[in-house]
């Protein structure tokens, strides 16, 4: 799977453009948005019948899997994104192994338990006890290395 | 226009579709600024170490790629501030 610009997708790019696509109504909106281009939360409310806070939700989350535009200003205008996603076995395979080489340094670098720390941790910087400096200093983890290791878990969706 | 000064937190974030978000955001009016520290901790540490990942490797140089094209602005510290 790639986009124009062929940047790599990573196993949670995967994930987030599938999981968005399996959604029959924003389907329906991607092919509004191709259709008409820049649109309002409103006309899709005209056009489906959304409720405008489903339609609202559901133009926020396909503008953050980067597959909608919106403008700036309010009320909220989107506009399409000229997207081209391709799946294939090798774009996957690179996507789980970019993913590996991460976890794999990780473990090398600090020890086994690293990533249950990380973990760990998380919930206290999710609580507002810790900030994420805070966080990879108590762990003496490279606060590059802290954040690398959180995004390749996943945890900033959480 | 505005301006955004990024910080390690937001570009790890994007991931590897960092620079696909870069250009849009400058393409569209925004100034994005990269603190020098943070240049040296997600590309001149990354470039540096021996040991580390390719994958880090490659966004390394996809942030200097960006610098050196002109789409993040390098913010150096003032020295003189500190004197």
């Amino acid at each position: 799977m790639s986009t124009t610009d062929n940047t790599p997708l990573s196993r949670k790019r995967l994930h987030t453009v599938v999981e968005q696509l399996a959604n029959d109504r924003k389907l329906e909106i991607l092919g509004y948005a191709a259709e008409h281009g820049q649109f309002s939360v409103a006309d899709l409310k005209d056009e489906f019948g959304f409720p405008h806070t489903t339609a609202h939700e559901y133009c926020r989350d396909l503008a953050t899997a980067g597959l909608l535009h919106r403008e700036q200003g309010k009320p909220a205008v989107y506009s399409p994104v000229d997207f081209d996603i391709r799946l294939s076995l090798d774009a996957i395979s690179t996507a789980v192994a970019a993913e590996s080489e991460t976890v794999d340094y990780m473990l090398a670098e600090y020890d086994d338990e690293i990533i249950e720390e990380v973990i760990e941790i998380w919930e206290r910087v999710e609580a507002d006890d810790l900030t994420y400096r805070e966080a990879s200093a108590t762990l003496d983890m490279a606060h590059a290395d802290f954040l690398r290791l959180a995004a390749e878990l996943d945890l900033f969706d959480q | 226009m505005s301006i955004v000064v990024l910080d390690a937190n937001a570009i790890i974030m994007h991931g590897r579709a960092f620079p696909e978000h870069v250009h849009t955001a400058v393409e569209t009016g925004m100034k994005l600024v990269l603190p020098q520290s943070v240049k040296q901790e997600l590309v001149d540490d990354v470039l540096d170490a021996g040991n580390a990942p390719q994958n880090h490797r490659n966004a390394a140089q996809a942030i200097q790629e960006l610098i050196n094209e002109g789409y993040l602005v390098l913010r150096q510290p003032k020295h003189d501030a500190l004197v």
